[in-house]
């Protein structure tokens, strides 16, 4: 289904009755149609705008579900929202409506250190929530780059991966059960306490990474992780791409497994060494980590470094302390950051291929600017281990004709690169409204439609975050719906 | 001439340029004090970065009461410009566009009477100038020749009487020659940098200049981190008014120059069992990097206990006084709500005393105290060191 599947008259108009009745279930003070609170919806780190026609921000199950049985009652648009950091669009609200502000309902319910749970409300920060399980000996492995402002909330709609996911996995490997609202106002209970449940379908599975499509989440029961001993980093700077995933591929394949395992080219390095005052060569650089009992670590970081020497590094480094491991980690962290200190406008994009691949990922991808005809660069990093890449287009949006390059670079970006290699349009940061284009290029019209088909059991009026990410997604004509595009 | 504050710093050129580096990735938003107090995302840094690109992009038609709120909604404790990425100047950009507010004639109403009671009577509570220096205890002797002026501050002047007292003792006790201004100091012009007064801050600058050549000292120490921060930071960068330059003046915070007191051997305490937490002004430790002096001096004296907080240094979080307690001034009830909750903070330490060294954070954390009811003693750091030297 092309543009022509859009049926927007479906959908009510958000009038002062329903506002009102909006302030009746929330408290006027938590319901906002001011312009400037609107705008302040209307972003997250992307270039895309949209601005919803109300802002409401419940603290309970039971609000929400009153919401959500008003909003499809009036047939008007729903999009949760926590901290505002995907980079796909995920929670901007493309056909406007209510904004669900996800962040009030920030409260940690339950630790049960014996069951190694913890439950919460979706708008916990993810440092906020590894601060508090870190003083109990715990923590949660997802680790997204934007962890100071993430809420688990968004990290679970969008299954947050990050730097230790070769390892611990993304974040659905920690979600035990789930509550959430569905579209029609029914609170369900998703997945189990235990780790072995086989009574159902895997909804937990299904509504983790579904981008806000099908319910929305208001609790989160996680499986946490004793807080290892030990940790060690250590950081390689190759002259060839070639020899920087010949090392990874070589650290995976002998017994050790990393807890992180990432790769920066050039232009990211020298953005990040500069940004954590490192004064290192720059070049392809590699950052491994282990965690566990400090002896492993050790043998293991031994490991790591012998295998990395073979190929000559222009530079090679283990972290021996505390502050060194954390400078080391913080510069492959603060990469999308410092980046945004080279160039006006810094878009990351996502995708993945076979680890093997990389090196000629990464050629292809090099070769993009060059037939946008327009000023437009790309740098590389992203997690080797797992194949996933974060090419990142450096311009200046101001200028004419670069934000149009952009858009055409993702073509090449998925239909040269990520689909043609063997991988994935996006590892970690969703469809959003920026790959809906090309879900069926990966995957296929029938999945498309069984997608749509899921969408419609679970949002039979369409309502919660319509027409873009997993519900569908139908392309959106430019200019559909954007207030502020 | 030279070049008003106002003309370089117009927000079309230098607020527009550190608006544009925000990359909207919400790092600032989690600890930010301000959109704690009140977690709409326009009470953000990021949600006010991107009201004003809003505003000068002509999406929002006029800066409404709203946004105006939003703008002031900030301590300026510059914790966002420590944990952005991106390194967007959030406190210099804020500022600004409060000066671009006061200039459209838009400053909240609330600004009016301090802004008044500080060009009519040289402080921001309406004290009369002649009382300014009634604190100087009997005892101690000002220097005709003084190498070091000792620069109270109001709030010290007319609030915290005691520190600023108490300074004087340690500084006599020490033996150096020293002298205040007396009833001739005037106010700073933080509060009015803070508010969007620049011109008349400016006009500040250049008397407060030329009253400190006519003292002729070659050391400035002041207690109070705004004033500090004004003179070392503001006035030159605002104002051209550049007092190390133009007038040879070393400025030094209070703990700097109690620090190199003690290396002297000139001030030795003697035994205090006390067992305290430090908290870091926004002022004294992130805007202008001095962590360390005040700890030090506490370390030295004998018997105190100095317990860190997780949450210290630049990750230490406003009192809700900051920027000369121009948040406070505007917004009372949540300015001691956020003082409250730091002391929460330090009882969960469970210290005895909580020090610090900045005026308005010792008022406001007392406040912050007194509201909840807790018996934790709030030591203003020339206050706790002359005790230990009495």
């Amino acid at each position: 289904m092309g543009s022509q599947g859009l049926d927007l008259g479906r959908y009510g108009s958000l009038t002062e009755a329903i506002v009102r009745e909006l302030e009746g279930i929330v408290g006027p003070e938590n319901v906002s149609t001011k312009l400037e609170d609107l705008i302040c919806g209307s972003y997250e780190s992307v270039l895309l705008r949209y601005r919803p026609g109300a802002i409401v921000a419940p603290k309970t199950t039971e609000q929400v579900s009153a919401i959500l049985r008003l909003a499809n009652r009036h047939r008007i648009p729903v999009t949760p929202r926590g901290a505002g950091t995907s980079v796909a669009g995920n929670s901007l609200p493309v056909l406007g409506g209510i904004c669900l502000d996800m962040c009030s309902m920030n409260r940690i319910l339950e630790f049960d250190g014996e069951n190694q749970t913890v439950t919460v409300e979706p708008g916990v920060v993810c440092d906020t929530l590894n601060e508090y399980l870190a003083a109990r000996g715990f923590f949660f492995p997802p680790d997204p780059a934007s962890s100071p402002a993430a809420t688990i909330g968004g990290m679970v709609a969008n299954n947050s991966g990050g730097n230790r996911a070769l390892k611990y996995g993304v974040t659905r490997d920690h979600v035990l059960w789930l509550e959430a609202v569905l579209p029609t106002g029914e609170v369900i209970k998703a997945g189990s306490r235990t780790i072995k449940s086989v009574s159902s379908y895997d909804f937990a599975r299904l509504l983790v990474g579904s981008e806000g499509t099908l319910a929305v989440i208001t609790k989160v029961g996680l499986k946490v992780t004793p807080l290892p001993e030990a940790f060690s980093a250590s950081l390689y700077v190759f002259e060839r791409i070639e020899d920087a995933v010949k090392t990874a591929v070589e650290i995976k394949s002998s017994g050790v497994l990393p807890a992180m395992l990432e790769f920066m080219d050039e232009t990211t390095s020298r953005a990040s060494f500069e940004y954590a005052k490192l004064d290192l060569p720059v070049g392809f650089t590699v950052l491994a980590g282990c965690d566990g009992r400090s002896e492993a670590v050790r043998k293991e970081s031994e490991l790591i470094h012998e295998i990395a020497l073979k190929r000559k590094p222009k530079f090679a480094a283990k972290a021996g302390s505390a502050e060194e491991r954390d400078r080391l980690v913080s510069a492959r962290k603060a990469a999308l950051p410092a980046l945004s200190r080279v160039s006006p406008t810094v878009c990351m994009e996502d995708l993945t291929v076979p680890v093997t691949k990389i090196p000629e990922a990464c050629k292809r991808i090099a070769g993009i600017p060059a037939k946008l005809g327009a000023q437009i660069n790309v740098s590389i990093f992203g997690h080797i281990g797992e194949g996933n890449l974060h090419p990142t287009f450096l311009f200046d949006e101001k200028e004419p004709g670069q934000k149009e390059a952009f858009y055409k670079a993702l073509e090449a970006l998925y239909g040269e690169v990520a689909i043609p290699l063997g991988g994935s349009i996006t590892g970690e940061h969703g469809i959003g409204v920026l790959r809906g284009d090309y879900v069926k290029l990966e995957h296929g019209e029938k999945i498309v439609s069984l997608m749509r088909e899921i969408k419609r059991v679970f949002d039979p009026n369409m309502i919660l975050n319509p027409y873009k990410g997993k519900g569908g997604p139908w392309p959106l004509p430019k200019g559909l719906g954007a207030a502020a595009a | 001439m030279k070049s008003s504050g106002l003309n370089k710093f117009h927000p079309l050129s230098q607020l527009r340029g550190e608006l544009d580096k925000c990359m909207k990735c919400g790092f600032c938003r989690e600890l930010c004090p301000a959109a704690s107090l009140h977690g709409w995302e326009a009470n953000s840094p990021r949600g006010r970065i991107q009201l004003l690109k809003a505003l000068l992009d002509g999406e929002l038609p006029d800066a409404s009461n709203y946004l105006i709120e939003r703008v002031y909604f900030c301590m300026t404790c510059s914790y966002c410009f420590h944990r952005c990425p991106a390194g967007v100047r959030t406190w210099e950009a804020f500022e600004a566009a409060r000066a671009m507010l006061k200039n459209w004639g838009k400053a909240p109403s609330g600004c009016a009477n301090p802004v008044s009671n500080i060009l009519n009577f040289g402080n921001p509570f309406g004290e009369p100038p002649g009382s300014r220096g009634g604190w100087l205890p009997s005892g101690v002797k000002l220097s005709e020749d003084a190498e070091i002026l000792y620069w109270v501050g109001c709030a010290h002047s007319y609030r915290l009487k005691e520190g600023a007292a108490a300074m004087a003792q340690i500084l006599d006790a020490a033996g150096v020659k020293f002298t205040t201004l007396g009833s001739n100091e005037g106010d700073c012009g933080s509060l009015l940098i803070r508010m969007g007064y620049w011109d008349e801050a400016r006009k500040l600058a250049e008397e407060n200049k030329a009253k400190m050549e006519e003292v002729g000292a070659r050391l400035l120490a002041t207690p109070c981190p705004a004033c500090l921060k004004t003179f070392a930071e503001d006035y030159p960068k605002l104002f051209g008014v550049d007092l190390t330059k133009d007038l040879g003046l070393k400025l030094l915070h209070s703990s700097q120059l109690f620090e190199e007191l003690m290396a002297e051997g000139k001030i030795s305490p003697s035994k205090l069992s006390l067992r305290l937490a430090y908290h870091d002004p926004c002022y004294l430790g992130r805007h202008l990097n001095v962590y360390e002096p005040p700890r030090r001096v506490l370390k030295l004296i004998p018997g105190v206990k100095l317990e860190e907080h997780p949450k210290s240094r630049w990750l230490s979080s406003c009192c809700g006084a900051g920027g000369s307690s121009s948040f406070k001034l505007l917004h009372e009830a949540e300015a001691v709500k956020q003082a409250s909750r730091r002391v929460e903070q330090f009882k969960e330490l469970g210290v005895e005393a909580v020090a610090t060294a900045c005026p308005f954070c010792t008022l406001n954390l007392r406040e912050g105290a007194k509201a909840l009811g807790e018996e934790i003693e709030i030591y203003d750091l020339s206050t706790l060191l002359f005790k230990a030297l009495s």
